[in-house]
């Protein structure tokens, strides 16, 4: 009897995310006619593809025992630079060229924090600053409009139904997947997360290893960056401003440890998806938005007592 | 040639000398140990060789003949040695098997294409350490999660293996079996550098045995030439005996506290057992035992299912630890660098943490009160160093336990409980210790005490409890029965439990 109730309550810290998930969805279906359809339900993903693509990398960042408040401004960087240079050099450039950017502003960061030292806390609210400014400088403070349909497509396009950004997320999301569970470096994340100590004493390369993290989590926000510009046609540097915490809180959401050592990807992508059904709860249902922000910081509360240790 | 060879090397830490121009010449095939009490510099030496403390050490360390420019435990480990930390190097949170092969993983471009589990299956079958390469090793005891220290080393072919303090968790059993793991290694033409304060262990498998004393090389010499006296001799510079203090033959009637048939989430059961005030009560039992979970109980960490606890005829079944800590009861755990002290803290701050209300005025601390309170039980207790400002993370494990003794000195409590209170002390740190235990009694104190080395748990205790599987096999008093006749009844019950 005892065990069966132990492992119920297990069960259900471990997919605490999930089961809050579900709860919402039963309730928003008996609510409303126009959420449990297919059109509601993609569009739900698209929404919220270029963070959940965040959020999957930055989960990687999170277990190896790192913060990374700086993805927002990253993502900014390389939404005005695709904008600037799809106008005045090549919308396909522009849009390719995203990635790199993020991948060396991330090993920046990297390479920042293993090189001084400093917990990366401090250091990538620094560079944030640094990056946001970057961006303030390509706009000149302007907005960078492109409506060329060599340059929208990415965000706006649809392959079967379904938009391109969906399949870069399931993409991206596997990806991380694979890296985090079956590969090396995966291991070496979760061993530093874990202990530091033992994974230098067990000849783990761990600055590397930090700095890999770091500049996946740049390569992340550098894709989520071109989407979103490309959907919105118009690069701004003002872009994604507050997403580097909506990203933290979703990955802490589904139950990665902000201790680091522990968690996964699919977690990280289900809280973004609990964030995202609140969100769209109170659209379709009508409801008062001053309210919005108040009760998803309820439920990211009630999570969190549900995940947390104490019985 | 020697495989490891040692030039007159020192050691200092910011102006403390702890080495002293040692040489050393140490060969493949042989197990060396390394003795001295803490403090002796053996650890040092250890760490030295290892690599932990890279290129910060004057003299010259020569490997195969080869001497080191650049070294850290890395280039140690590509050099073929090892070192198994007496606190673990372990990642809790992965399995067994993932931590063994941590760093040299199966990979095809950096992704896993087949699994470790045949090598695994290859050492295991060498070995027989019969762990679940599963297990995360979070969940493992002490003594199992040296096992895998120890296959860590083995799979990344190291020749020499460093260990420090092994056996200070294991029960008699699996130091046996360490031993013989030794002794299979060195006929492997491993060499083993085995430091310990268990000098019968050392005499029982060392071909070799090195002496320290305060940094210094006292002797090195076949152990065969030894006696755990004549190692004593050195180590101290004089004969010393380890001896218990009196126990008072007051008779103790008082009973203050009272386990009724408890069992609890930590897996004891049916546990019945009573001390009474001013009285040293020992719990004698193998790891795993269940003897650890017993203290857990009392204290309040483990919540129990079923039973009643008694103090001081209040049922204090279901009182967390911050009230069972003012009802007066004091823990002192195992794992003291973990649970017990705050390393970040000096020692002041480490002894007065748990009773700050009684140098407060209610606003502010009384610093030079707590100063003079402080100074008064470093002496008391004989801290080295006995600055009250010390900083503990470099204090020696004898006198970090002593600063732990210090923190609930001064808290006064009615009754303690102390998990392993010698295990990595040296000897004469331990003598004191044990003063300290029996002055608790006279205070009126009743002390639980619960320790691996059973001479230790007999010497002390007025009474004592044999603990087995979970729960209570029988009663005894040390002083009408014989340490061989506790470890017949304690092994008799193993036997029949394999």
């Amino acid at each position: 009897m005892k065990n069966i109730n132990f492992s119920f309550f297990n069960f259900f810290r471990e997919y605490a995310v999930l089961i809050l998930i579900v709860f919402l969805m039963i309730v928003l279906t008996l609510s409303s006619d126009a959420f449990l359809t297919p059109r509601n339900l993609l569009n739900i993903l698209n929404q919220n593809a270029p963070l959940a693509i965040i959020a999957s990398a930055l989960t990687l960042v999170i277990i190896v025992g790192g913060f990374d408040l700086s993805t927002a401004s990253i993502f900014a960087v390389a939404s005005v630079s695709a904008a600037w240079i799809a106008v005045n050099v090549n919308p396909y450039l522009g849009l390719f060229i995203t990635p790199f950017i993020g991948i060396l502003l991330g090993s920046l960061n990297g390479f920042i924090l293993t090189f001084f030292k400093v917990h990366s806390f401090l250091s990538t609210i620094a560079t944030s600053l640094v990056f946001r400014g970057m961006a303030i400088l390509i706009t000149g403070g302007f907005l960078i409009p492109v409506r060329m349909k060599e340059f929208v497509w990415l965000g706006r396009e649809k392959i079967l139904e379904v938009h391109v950004a969906v399949y870069i997320l399931i993409a991206f999301a596997v990806i991380s997947t694979i890296i985090l569970n079956k590969s090396k470096i995966g291991r070496y994340i979760f061993a530093i997360g874990g202990n530091e100590e033992a994974a230098i004493l067990s000849g783990i390369k761990v600055n590397l290893v930090k700095i890999f993290a770091f500049s996946f989590c740049g390569l992340a926000a550098g894709i989520a960056g071109a989407i979103q510009v490309s959907r919105i046609s118009m690069g701004t540097s003002q872009a994604g401003l507050g997403m580097e915490l909506e990203a933290i809180a979703a990955v802490i959401l589904g139950g990665t440890s902000i201790y680091g050592g522990a968690g996964a990807v699919w977690r990280s992508i289900a809280g973004v998806m609990l964030l995202a059904l609140i969100n769209n709860g109170f659209n379709i249902l009508n409801a008062d938005p001053f309210y919005k922000d108040l009760t998803t910081g309820i439920i990211i509360i009630a999570a969190v007592a549900l995940t947390s240790g104490k019985k | 040639m020697a495989f490891i060879s040692i030039k007159n090397i020192s050691k200092n830490f910011s102006g403390t000398q702890v080495l002293n121009n040692i040489n050393l010449d140490l060969n493949l095939g042989k197990i060396h140990g390394l003795v001295g009490q803490n403090g002796a510099g053996k650890s040092t030496l250890a760490k030295i060789i290892g690599g932990t403390y890279r290129n910060q050490f004057e003299g010259e360390l020569l490997i195969d003949n080869q001497k080191i420019t650049k070294w850290d435990s890395n280039i140690a480990l590509e050099q073929g040695i090892a070192m198994i930390h007496q606190e673990l190097a372990l990642v809790n949170q992965l399995s067994v098997i993932d931590n063994i092969f941590l760093g040299i993983e199966n990979s095809a471009f950096n992704f896993f294409v087949q699994s470790s589990l045949s090598r695994y299956q290859e050492l295991e079958d060498k070995i027989q350490f019969n762990l679940n390469p599963n297990s995360k090793v979070a969940e493992l005891r002490i003594a199992d999660q040296q096992k895998v220290e120890i296959m860590r080393a083995l799979v990344r072919n190291a020749k020499v293996i460093i260990m420090d303090e092994p056996t200070s968790s294991l029960t008699n059993d699996e130091v046996l079996k360490l031993h013989k793991l030794m002794l299979d290694l060195k006929k492997e033409n491993y060499l083993i550098i085995y430091v310990s304060h268990f000098l019968d262990n050392i005499l029982e498998v060392c071909d070799d045995v090195t002496v320290l004393r305060d940094g210094n090389h006292i002797k090195t010499s076949s152990s065969k030439s030894e006696t755990k006296n004549s190692l004593v001799e050195g180590m101290l510079g004089k004969s010393l005996d380890i001896t218990f203090p009196k126990k008072n033959n007051s008779h103790y009637d008082e009973v203050i506290l009272e386990l009724n048939n408890v069992s609890a989430e930590n897996g004891i059961r049916d546990i019945s057992l009573k001390a009474k005030k001013g009285e040293v009560v020992g719990l004698l039992g193998l790891v795993g035992s269940g003897r650890t979970e017993i203290l857990r109980t009392i204290f309040g960490i483990d919540k129990i299912t079923a039973g009643s606890i008694e103090f001081e005829g209040k049922n204090i079944n279901q009182l967390n630890q911050v009230e069972t800590i003012k009802n007066g009861i004091a823990m002192i755990p195992e794992d003291r660098r973990k649970l017990g002290l705050v390393l970040k803290q000096n020692a002041k701050e480490n002894i007065t943490i748990a009773n700050l209300e009684s140098l407060s005025n209610g606003i502010v601390l009384n610093s030079n009160k707590e100063k003079d309170l402080v100074a008064e039980l470093i002496k008391a207790l004989d801290v080295t160093p006995n600055y009250i400002e010390g900083n503990i993370n470099f204090y020696s494990g004898g006198n970090q336990q002593k600063v732990l003794f210090a923190k609930w000195m001064f808290v006064n409590p009615k009754l303690i409980l102390l998990d392993e209170p010698t295990r990595g002390v040296d000897v004469g740190a331990k003598s004191k210790i044990y003063e300290i235990i029996r002055q608790f009694s006279e205070q009126g104190i009743t002390v639980i005490i619960v320790s691996s080395e059973l001479e230790e748990v007999m010497g002390l205790s007025d009474r004592a409890y044999l603990v087995q599987d979970g729960t209570i096999k029988d009663e005894i008093i040390p002083n009408s029965t014989t340490l061989d006749n506790v470890i017949y009844s304690l092994f008799d019950i193993g036997k029949k439990a394999s």
